[in-house]
């Protein structure tokens, strides 16, 4: 994994976020987005963290709930990856902008993270392992996704700490 | 969102469009452990959804990594699955029940 000197993501005074991304890191991102996209279009069964049950005990009403989102989950995923293969290349990109590539990279790992089926404190990758390739690029997924996280976290409007009483 | 297809034949005079069998009992959403959610990523997606502080957004954070859940909010069924979905949007593995 490369670790680059300078913060990958970071919100700038006007409201802006700047990536600072390799091109390798960029080409490795559109081409995990291209198989995540290949697999949306099969609905492949490591997909499955992409959909959870929202009625755990009640299969039928699941069943209906699942009708009702399940394109629409599928529609998000496509728009967010289309919102990082248009920004790709660009120093800096709005916070909707920025917020696509959360969502997509976090997918990328969910489903990588299901096809490795980690666990919450994975070993430090054996690069004799042949899943070491994929190990690897869970961690660098995690790595930039951190720093979406951080970045954006700048910008969430202030809250009081009375607030959230949903 | 809509709510599911209603199951009795007849419809009676009720204020109310939810349909379970006990309408009055509040829906609970909540957001389960799992090993592949950053913790930051969790609590930035509840402070983003539902507009909590920090320190609460990462106190339910933190009971849903040591005791493995947490109820992020609660109301009628149509604002729980909307917030389910939204929930579901970002990737948490989240369900609701009635509590």
């Amino acid at each position: 994994m490369t670790l680059l000197p300078r913060r990958p993501f970071r919100r700038r005074r006007d409201g802006r976020f700047e990536i600072n991304l390799s091109t390798d890191q960029r080409e490795f991102l559109r081409s995990y987005l291209d198989q995540l996209r290949d697999l949306l279009l099969a609905d492949d069964p490591n997909l499955r963290r992409l959909f959870p049950a929202a009625y755990a005990d009640d299969p039928e009403r699941d069943a209906a709930y699942q009708q009702l989102v399940h394109g629409q989950l599928i529609e998000a995923r496509f728009a967010a990856i289309e919102t990082v293969e248009a920004t790709l290349d660009a120093t800096d990109v709005t916070d909707g902008e920025l917020t696509g590539w959360m969502q997509s990279i976090n997918a990328l790992r969910l489903v990588l993270g299901t096809v490795l089926d980690v666990s919450e404190e994975p070993p430090e990758p054996d690069p004799s392992d042949p899943r070491f390739e994929p190990y690897v690029l869970y961690e660098e997924l995690g790595w930039l996704l951190g720093h979406i996280v951080m970045a954006l976290s700048e910008a969430l409007p202030p809250v009081s700490d009375d607030a959230g009483s949903n | 969102m809509c709510p599911a297809p209603m199951t009795a034949p007849v419809e009676i005079d009720e204020p109310t469009h939810d349909e379970s069998a006990e309408p009055d009992k509040p829906w609970v959403v909540i957001v389960w452990n799992d090993p592949i959610n950053l913790m930051g990523y969790v609590t930035y997606v509840l402070q983003k959804l539902f507009g909590y502080p920090l320190t609460k957004a990462e106190a339910l954070m933190l009971d849903v990594h040591h005791k493995g859940k947490a109820v992020v909010s609660t109301g009628g069924r149509e604002k729980a699955e909307l917030d389910v979905f939204r929930l579901h949007e970002h990737g948490l593995w989240a369900t609701m029940q009635q509590d």
